[in-house]
């Protein structure tokens, strides 16, 4: 769950890209190369978003709303508005998490929690646009440039090739930040994650770091 | 069981207890009530099959943790299938069953090896959602503002218990041997599309000392 967790947040994070689709014979490792660079550059982010969970068994869609909050250098706020309303906020080294209906603030102390240390690691690398890392668990190819879409499939020695069928990465035509995600699940399952009301290198207000009382 | 309870609260890493979340049905008077009469008003008042869409939690002790479930299920037929998942939108697992078995499509591998999740949840679900009309030869009781009824099952025997506005069930409950071993609770029905449908649900496991609690979203 936590590798599955983190794949989730870390395809999330994916961000503030822009003028790469320039030039069609460029390599896949130039391309995360300059992704790296131009993320670089942008320091706050906050955007609503829309997931969409397609459940292989039924014939429905779980839909969930929320606002996503990143913050350079350490700060992350995951809001659920519906269709049940859940924060968690990471500060530093800990993790809090509420939720309406246990109305409970649990705090988690990274340094306590190994696997999750291990997901908030990799998660930080994205924001920080380390794209590179990634390259040892997934192949990672262009497939449009204009917008650029990127498409990570596991290898087969992977971990994620036991869960991840494939992730696609879809970028705003003006390539400054991700309009979609969408994550194939082995097991049949999708999710697809869409960005919308993106708005970069903001001030952030002070609520958005708050976990408790209202998300909205 | 306790053991794998704990691991259920460690893996999702939430803390906190709460006090029962719904109002309690209003009591009136029964008057002349027909104790068969409220026991097939009430079986037509239900749906035959349904998809829902609830927010879950289960408690242990002082700790808790909440998840969004998404359950079809068929009451003439008794199958159900379920998925559940974390808050971030994460599937934990995915059981479908009928009134003899549950069937595991996909759980943490975690929780898996630390005892059987799916058929513990696979018994709540149908505690929860099947058998809650009672049969018509069960033994029925009047008080002043309840009808109970009883009658046996297995190795034990269930009781249910009908009060309130319209006189739906409020409680079901099972016991071995005189002794309760769970409880499950109806609140707040609400009706859609002709049916009725509790919007909130606590079950309370007296064995083994866990509570569910589920919040009804949506219904599909």
């Amino acid at each position: 769950m936590k590798r599955i967790m983190t794949t989730l947040l870390l395809f999330v994070c994916l961000q503030s890209v822009n003028a790469y689709a320039d030039n069609s014979s460029r390599d896949i490792t130039a391309v995360l190369e300059g992704l790296e660079k131009m993320m670089s550059g942008t320091k706050t982010i906050s955007t609503d978003f829309i997931q969409e969970k397609s459940l292989a068994i039924f014939n429905q869609k779980i839909i969930l709303k929320g606002k996503v909050f990143i913050q350079k250098p350490s700060l992350l706020s995951w809001r659920v508005m519906s269709p049940m309303r859940y924060s968690m906020v990471m500060r530093g080294n800990t993790i809090s998490q509420w939720d309406e209906d246990t109305n409970q603030v649990q705090q988690v102390r990274l340094a306590e929690n190994p696997g999750f240390q291990v997901a908030i690691k990799q998660m930080q690398n994205w924001f920080y646009g380390t794209f590179k890392s990634m390259v040892d668990d997934y192949k990672i190819t262009l497939i449009t440039e204009h917008p650029i879409t990127l498409e990570f499939v596991p290898w087969e020695n992977s971990v994620s090739r036991n869960f991840i069928t494939r992730v696609t990465v879809f970028f705003q035509n003006d390539e400054r930040y991700i309009r979609e995600v969408r994550i194939e699940e082995k097991n049949g399952d999708s999710t697809s994650l869409v960005f919308v009301n993106a708005q970069l290198n903001q001030l952030i207000p002070l609520s958005a770091w708050e976990v408790k009382a209202d998300v909205r | 069981m306790r053991r794998l309870i704990l691991f259920g609260l460690i893996i999702l890493t939430s803390a906190g207890c709460s006090t029962v979340p719904f109002p309690r049905a209003s009591y009136i008077p029964l008057d002349s009530a027909d104790p068969q009469l409220v026991r097939k008003e009430f079986a037509a008042s239900l749906p035959d099959r349904f998809q829902l869409i609830n927010s879950i939690v289960f408690q242990y002790k002082w700790q808790s943790f909440s998840a969004l479930g998404y359950i079809d299920a068929n009451r003439e037929l008794k199958t159900f299938a379920v998925s559940c998942l974390n808050p971030v939108g994460i599937k934990l697992f995915e059981l479908s069953g009928d009134k003899d078995s549950v069937r595991t499509n996909f759980v943490l591998k975690e929780l898996l090896r630390r005892g059987d999740l799916p058929r513990v949840i696979g018994e709540d679900i149908r505690r929860i959602y099947f058998d809650i009309v009672p049969s018509p030869e069960a033994k029925a009781q009047k008080d002043r503002y309840r009808v109970i009824f009883r009658e046996p099952v297995g190795s034990g025997a269930i009781q249910y218990i009908f009060a309130g506005t319209g006189l739906k069930l409020i409680e079901k409950r099972y016991y071995e041997k005189n002794r309760l071993l769970w409880s499950v609770f109806y609140y707040q029905y609400r009706r859609d599309h002709g049916k009725f449908y509790p919007a909130g649900i606590i079950l309370k496991n007296y064995r083994f000392g866990y509570n569910l609690i589920v919040r009804l979203k949506e219904v599909r």
